[in-house]
């Protein structure tokens, strides 16, 4: 397991507060216990190198972070 | 709801549904469970049902032991009483994250259930009209049993609770009749005589008198007289039957039916026969007259009893004088197929009479229970003390007695029935259908999900019936059905919808409180008797038509009334019917059928009970006060009204009968989409269908809750800068951005009426009509590719992927699963986040891993690959959890394809003008107008129209030309011009026809009068030759997509069993080449590409047959025993030689390899299986060497394509005096190519030419060639042929079908023949080129030199005269040659092909030179 996952932000279905969740934590709101969370958009670009036959050569390291908004 | 017994009594009672609600044990601030929650988790909408249970002993009079018990969660239906979304406005309905236009809210619209996650809408059947007798002919009648005849009176009874007995009145053959019904999947016939004295305790006087009591003398032949003197005759033979029997009084009557029936109904089999009649009479005939609670009853100041034998009574006698005048013509029979006598199956009414079955049962096995308990242990489970001494213990008990028939499966079973649309039952609650009652509402665009709440099915009974009767649109259904808005097809004319008008009346009122029938019933009666209706009780009438007619109200025969007051009854129900003051409902239903010769059976019906349809017309023959003359109307009055259309005609109405009604607007005949279609009454009426169809499939804005949703596939047409509503002028059209999807300008009221452009499907489009480039052929239509890119017609597919841990896998390693990325695969951490989902926005390829599963039982990852051949992009990713407690997870993944127009695509106008884009054409190159220097956005054929004949369209697209110049929209309402003639009286534009109309608004914008305009190709920029038609047409894009479609295969799987390819699109298969594309490549001779496709790419195979017992199935592999010692010896295993023997003959010596379809060999496999035997008579049709006898007959089937062999003919002295056989002996064999070959060899290595000097040889050895291919030479290893006497031939042409024309590259018999002829043997060689149909050909072309070359005597001389024939320029047909030479070729040819048809080498048309001939030509 890895020891310090990254936590993903997720926006809660009923608030819409925001929650940062890791790996393994029960999936409700902080705030109003609501069940329903919904990922936040991605801020990493979707540019990858892509490789023969469909296979994703660089990975991360050749992914381009920019602020969306 | 009430099961009574000898002394218990178990009852369910106070029914409630509580609104849907969480689960308990959430943390969360809102108990509610809300519609979209339910959507997005895949669950069900549903609440808790309630009810008290009763037990009681009935002899003692005991306390009741109450208690409440909770019967599982029960479907509730969006937006009614229970819903969280009842009484929303459009704000809260957003706000709650719903459409702010949802479906249902007034107490006469359907809703739909959510069901795991999924919509369900219940499709409305059907059915029979309740509680009105109808004669029915039908030869099934006639199988019943012996003596029955094809006529009956079939009544379908309906209780208040919507349960239904179907009770039949047979004929029979003698006269006599017998009541039939259906119990326990068996019909009873009963003969009527016993059943009408066990109704009554009367004499036979009696009932013969009531009977007979239609037909009077002085009434015969007058009209509307249904009785016949033959009536009294048949009432004797009823009555002799109960005589035949011994049966005399009533209570033996009712013994008797005691007596058949006790074993029969569950639960009184111990009960007296006594009893068990009374519960036959009360339970299955004429279930609508029982009515305990029936306030009449008490009104009339008699007992129940009496008061229903009395009333029975009268409905008998009503029913059989029916079937009497039925029987003597004197009536025709009802249509069972027309609206008349239908109606409708709601899903309130289904679910009720579902549920009293299911509680029914429940009750049954309950007291079965108690029974059992208080039989076994009698002692410990006193239920009569324990209620007395200690209650809340024998409450205690029951419960403990009820665990074992859990209550909540009631709910289940409802939900079930909802889910799957199937009926569990063992009755089959007198429905003709057991499935098929829900159907999935798809959300593809507001058309068709509205579609499926105004549909209406016929039963799927009739779906397989051959008979069309049923379908036929019948003039009954008038203003009720859409005669447009039917499918083509299969469900043709089954599957209606109902007319945008039609309402179908519920127990509820407008205003949504439910509705007091008996109160109705009673008042209506006051009203009745109020205008001199007599009363049939107390006293039965003994009268009938013509003088009285009966009056029958909710199928009780109530009295009757004079017929000549009968119009003026009418007319005042009808005229209390709209008052609002009158307690006579608004949908009463009068039907009012008028005495007649030989037509309906008259009578006055009277209807108030719900499920039926109803419209508004405006009743005209009430002084107009406002709004207080629209009167509901059902199916059943129609029929009998007086209703004139408003286009100010008499519809061919005769001055005898004035019209009473008249319809509010002529498209109240239209269902909502057919509504939609502008100008429809100028279509051809299949064109207007064809568009309902097609508006139910054009991709649009489908939900604008999008972001809430997770249906399994969504369409959605793009919104590029949000929902915009403006009118673009025409000019700016073409230079703006394409918004889709649009408001069409040209609309009907409809359009606006119902909101469509919350929801739209369309884009207005520039329509060219003319022949461009010849890529609208066909339908196929051009899009101008700069207004694709600028956005037309954009759209999206939305796919969800729900991935519910808990699901999979079984109960033992659930919660053992959980979304997590393996951080070892680093690989994976570009597509998947470190939360084991894949990234909210980002492009996922085919065949790459979206999301990542870890198990933790067995420590092993998991990853889910996106299928398919499109990249998609991740458009949202929702977690939630099941349960409180931690795991397992479940996750939503929205997809999104792009889906923009591509060629393939298809594209409909309005009006069932379907097509498909052929070509995404560059706008520089579409045809430009020349004074706007406007492109059109997509061009169509003008073949499009003639046969179609959809003149609304080219109406739309002037309309819509002149709306944009205008500024404005165009109402395209249909029938406006029959409408305003009647308002028209001012008539002042009452001449102007439509296109007058709407030419003049494009001439005051100085555009032209008919719509059409100068265009410019876009290629050559020279003007078109005639006038474009071109304006704007609103298009839809339909949902069938290439991208979705397309099936494309080189190689791949194969079918396990025959080795064919295998079919369907997902699967990577082919597409089937069948019968008749075999055929037409049959037709065709494409011998080899049908090999090609049937065998060599499906299921090639070569077999080893044994030719000694010609099995396919013998053949087994011998593994040489040598192997194993090679092994020991450490030298690698040499390629065992593959040896097969035949199991059967023990041998290996018969054993050959055939080339056959792997199928064959199954066939053998199976039809061996069945002790039937395929022998293969094996013919060597190579290495035979034959006699010359033989040879002619075999030489055209010569096979030829093996290479390294060479083929020889060998040639011996023919015996002189035989003129047929040839000097040179013919044979035919094949050689190895290591044995050698003494004689003359043909082969391009040779050194010498063939020459007469070769005859003394080929006479003793022979002459063979080399057959291989011309193209493989470089395969021939020449080296390995050993032939003493290799030899050229001279330049010749080749004449062989392969070949023609060229030179040196000859066949095997032009190279044979050559040579012989060179050596003088030109007979044998013409013998060998006589059995080609071209051989005649060779001789002609390379007749001169063949000639020269058999002067010749050796190599040197015919090398030398080859070379003078190519010297000479003009013979070589490879280079042009002047124009003389021609000539002078010509002539000489000509002259020297004296007999051949064939033109020789130099006049071939193939070789003529274009050039020379347009020279002459200019010459």
């Amino acid at each position: 397991m890895d020891p310090q996952p990254e936590p993903v932000s997720y926006i809660c279905g009923d608030c819409g507060m925001e929650n940062t969740l890791k790996p393994g934590d029960v999936i409700q709101c902080r705030e109003c216990g609501y069940r329903i969370l919904y990922k936040k958009r991605t801020r990493r670009s979707n540019f990858y190198v892509k490789g023969s036959r469909g296979s994703i050569v660089g990975g991360s390291s050749l992914a381009v972070w920019f602020a969306m908004w | 709801m009430r099961r009574s017994c000898l002394r218990e009594r178990l009852s369910v009672g106070n029914p409630e549904i509580f609104p849907p609600q969480k689960e308990q044990g959430s943390k969360t601030l809102r108990d509610a469970l809300l519609p979209f929650e339910c959507r997005q988790a895949k669950i069900s909408y549903t609440g808790k049902l309630m009810a008290d249970v009763e037990f009681q002993y009935l002899d003692a009079g005991s306390p009741v032991v109450r208690e409440r018990f909770n019967f599982g969660q029960f479907p509730v239906m969006l937006k009614t009483r229970r819903c969280h979304l009842q009484g929303a406005d459009s704000q809260k309905l957003v706000s709650l994250k719903e459409e702010a236009a949802e479906m249902g809210g007034s107490a006469l619209e359907v809703s739909y259930f959510i069901l795991n996650g999924l919509e369900r809408v219940f499709r409305s059947v059907i059915l029979p009209k309740q509680n009105y007798p109808m004669s029915m002919v039908r030869s099934s009648f006639r199988d019943r049993r012996e003596g029955y005849t094809d006529k009956a009176v079939v009544i379908r009874c309906v209780r208040k609770d919507q349960s239904s007995v179907t009770l039949k009145l047979y004929y029979l053959l003698n006269g006599s009749a017998r009541l039939g019904f259906w119990l326990q999947g068996k019909e009873y016939l009963l003969p009527l005589g016993i059943v009408l004295k066990a109704l009554v305790d009367t004499n036979d006087l009696e009932i013969f008198n009531h009977l007979t009591c239609c037909y009077e003398e002085k009434y015969k032949k007058e009209k509307g007289a249904v009785g016949s003197p033959l009536v009294s005759e048949r009432v004797k033979i009823i009555l002799a039957e109960v005589q035949d029997l011994s049966l005399t009084t009533r209570l033996q009557c009712l013994q008797h039916i005691g007596e058949h029936f006790q074993p029969v109904i569950d639960g009184l089999q111990s009960e007296s026969y006594y009893a068990v009649a009374e519960t036959v009479i009360r339970d299955y005939i004429f279930v609508h007259l029982n009515d305990n609670n029936d306030k009449f009853n008490l009104l009339m100041k008699l007992t129940a009893f009496l008061m229903l034998d009395l009333r029975l009574i009268s409905f008998f006698s009503f029913m059989l004088q029916k079937l009497f005048s039925l029987v003597d013509h004197t009536s025709v029979s009802d249509n069972p197929d027309s609206l008349q006598n239908q109606e409708i199956l709601l899903p309130g009414h289904l679910i009720t009479i579902y549920l009293k079955e299911k509680l029914e049962d429940w009750l049954r096995k309950g007291k079965k229970l108690i029974q059992d308990e208080i039989e076994n242990n009698g002692k410990k489970f006193d239920f009569f003390n324990c209620i007395i001494v200690d209650y809340a213990n024998a409450v205690a008990n029951i419960k403990k007695v009820m665990e074992k028939n859990p209550s909540k499966q009631i709910g289940t079973s409802i939900e079930t029935m909802l889910k799957t649309g199937r009926l569990a039952t063992q009755t089959g609650l007198d429905l003709q259908q057991r499935a098929g009652y829900t159907v999935q509402a798809e959300r593809l665009n507001f058309l068709r999900f509205i579609s499926f709440f105004r549909a209406v099915h016929r039963g799927a009974s009739f779906a397989g019936l051959r008979t069309t009767s049923v379908r036929k649109l019948l003039p009954e259904s008038w203003g009720f059905l859409c005669p447009v808005h039917t499918p083509d097809g299969e469900p043709c004319g089954l599957l209606n919808h109902m007319t945008s008008t039609c309402r179908v009346a519920s127990y509820y009122d407008s205003r949504g409180n439910i509705r007091d029938f008996s109160k109705m019933r009673t008042s209506i009666l006051r009203v009745l008797i109020g205008v001199g209706m007599i009363p049939s009780l107390p006293k039965l009438v003994k009268s009938g038509p013509p003088a009285v007619l009966s009056v029958l109200l909710d199928g009780r025969v109530v009295g009757v009334i004079p017929s000549s007051e009968i119009e003026k009854v009418v007319a005042h129900l009808r005229r209390l019917k709209v008052s609002a003051a009158s307690v006579i409902p608004d949908d009463l239903e009068v039907g009012y059928v008028p005495l007649s010769l030989g037509g309906a059976y008259p009578g006055l019906y009277l209807f108030t009970s719900p499920p039926k349809f109803v419209r508004p017309v405006r009743n005209i023959s009430l002084p107009s006060e406002e709004s207080q003359n629209i009167e509901l109307i059902g199916p059943f009055e129609q029929v009998f009204m007086e209703i004139r259309c408003p286009d100010g005609g008499d519809g061919g109405r005769r001055n005898a009968f004035p019209a009473t009604h008249e319809e509010i607007h002529p498209t109240g005949m239209l269902s909502v989409v057919a509504n939609l279609t502008p100008y429809s009454d100028h279509n051809q009426s299949p064109r207007n269908m064809y568009q309902c169809q097609m508006a139910k499939q054009t991709m649009g804005f489908s939900v604008q809750a999008l972001k809430f949703r997770a249906d399994q596939k969504l369409y959605h047409l793009q919104c590029v800068l949000g929902f915009v509503l403006h009118l673009l002028c025409y000019n700016e059209y073409a230079l703006g951005p394409s918004q889709t999807p649009q408001t069409p300008i040209v609309r009907t009221n409809t359009y606006t009426k119902y909101g469509i452009d919350e929801y739209p499907t369309g884009t207005n489009a520039i329509v060219a009509v003319l022949a461009y480039t010849g890529y609208d052929m066909e339908d196929a239509m051009i899009l101008n590719k700069s207004s694709v890119d600028r956005g037309m017609c954009h759209g999206q597919i939305y796919q969800t992927e729900t991935i519910d841990l808990s699901d999979d896998g079984n109960k033992v390693d659930r919660g053992q699963k959980l979304f997590r990325r393996n951080k070892d695969a680093k690989s994976l951490h570009s597509v998947i986040d470190s939360d084991g989902l894949p990234y909210v926005g980002q492009m996922i390829h085919p065949g790459e891993p979206y999301c990542s599963i870890y198990d933790k039982t067995t420590n092993s990852w998991r990853t889910n690959s996106r299928k398919g051949s499109e990249s998609v992009f991740v458009d949202y990713v929702a977690v939630d959890m099941k349960n409180s407690k931690n795991l397992p997870q479940k996750a939503n993944i929205r997809f999104r394809h792009t889906r923009n127009p591509i060629i393939g695509d298809k594209f409909s106008s309005r009006h069932g003008q379907k097509g498909v884009c052929s070509q995404l054409w560059p706008d520089i190159d579409m045809p430009f107008s020349g004074v706007t220097g406007m492109r059109p956005d997509l061009i169509i054929n003008p073949h499009a129209f003639p046969s179609r004949m959809t003149i609304a369209m080219l109406l739309e697209s002037v309309a819509a030309k002149g709306g944009s110049l205008h500024g404005k929209f165009m109402d395209a309402t249909p029938f406006a011009n029959s409408v305003k003639k009647t308002n028209g009286d001012t008539g002042t534009d009452e001449s102007k026809s439509l296109v007058d109309e709407l030419g003049e608004m494009l001439r005051t914008c100085g555009f032209n009068y008919h719509g059409v305009e100068v265009l410019y190709s876009g290629v050559y920029g020279t003007e078109l030759t005639c006038e474009i038609f071109i304006g704007p047409v609103y298009y839809q894009r339909l949902r069938h997509m290439v991208s979705d479609k397309f099936q494309v295969r080189s190689t791949g799987t194969m079918d396990q069993i025959t080795r064919q390819p295998i079919k369907g699109r997902k699967r990577g298969g082919g597409i089937r080449f069948g019968e008749m594309e075999r055929d037409s490549l049959l037709a065709h001779g494409a011998a080899y590409l049908l090999h090609d496709r049937l065998h060599t790419c499906s299921d090639y195979h070569v077999a080893d047959v044994c030719s000694l017992c010609g099995s396919v199935l013998t053949a087994t592999f011998i593994h040489p025993q040598k192997r194993a010692i090679r092994e020991i010896g450490g030298l690698p295993p040499a390629r065992a030689p593959k040896k097969v023997t035949c199991h059967a003959c023990q041998t290996s010596k018969g054993m050959e390899t055939v080339a056959m379809p792997y199928v064959f060999r199954y066939l053998a496999a199976e039809l061996a299986a069945m002790n039937i035997k395929i022998t293969l008579q094996l013919v060597e049709r190579s290495r035979r060497i034959l006699n010359s006898e033989q040879f002619h007959r075999k030489f055209n089937k010569m096979g030829h394509n093996k290479p390294r062999r060479f083929k020889n003919h060998h040639s011996h002295r023919a015996p002189e005096d035989d003129p047929q056989v040839p000097k040179v002996q013919l044979a035919m064999w094949e050689l190895r190519v290591s044995s050698g070959f003494g004689g003359i060899v043909l082969s391009p290595v040779g050194t010498h030419c063939v020459s007469k000097e070769d005859y003394s040889l080929i006479k003793r050895k022979g002459l063979a060639v080399v057959d291989c291919s011309w193209a493989r030479l470089g395969d021939v290893p020449f080296v390995k042929l050993r032939c003493s006497a290799p030899r050229l031939l001279p330049w010749l042409v080749a004449a062989n079908p392969v070949n023609y024309g060229r030179p040196c590259e000859l066949s095997c018999v032009e190279a044979l023949s050559a040579a012989l002829i060179i050596c003088g043997e030109e007979e044998t060689a013409n013998l060998l080129l006589g059995k080609f149909k071209w051989g005649h050909a060779f001789l002609s072309l390379n007749r001169e030199l063949l000639k020269a070359y058999s002067k010749c005597e050796n190599s040197a001389d015919i090398i030398s005269v080859q070379n003078d024939w190519l010297s000479q320029q003009s013979r070589v047909p490879k280079v042009p040659s002047d124009v003389e030479g021609v000539d002078s070729n010509e002539d000489e040819a000509s002259s020297d092909a004296s007999d051949d048809v064939l033109p020789p080498l130099e006049k071939n048309m193939n070789h003529m030179n274009l050039l020379e001939s347009d020279g002459e030509e200019s010459e």
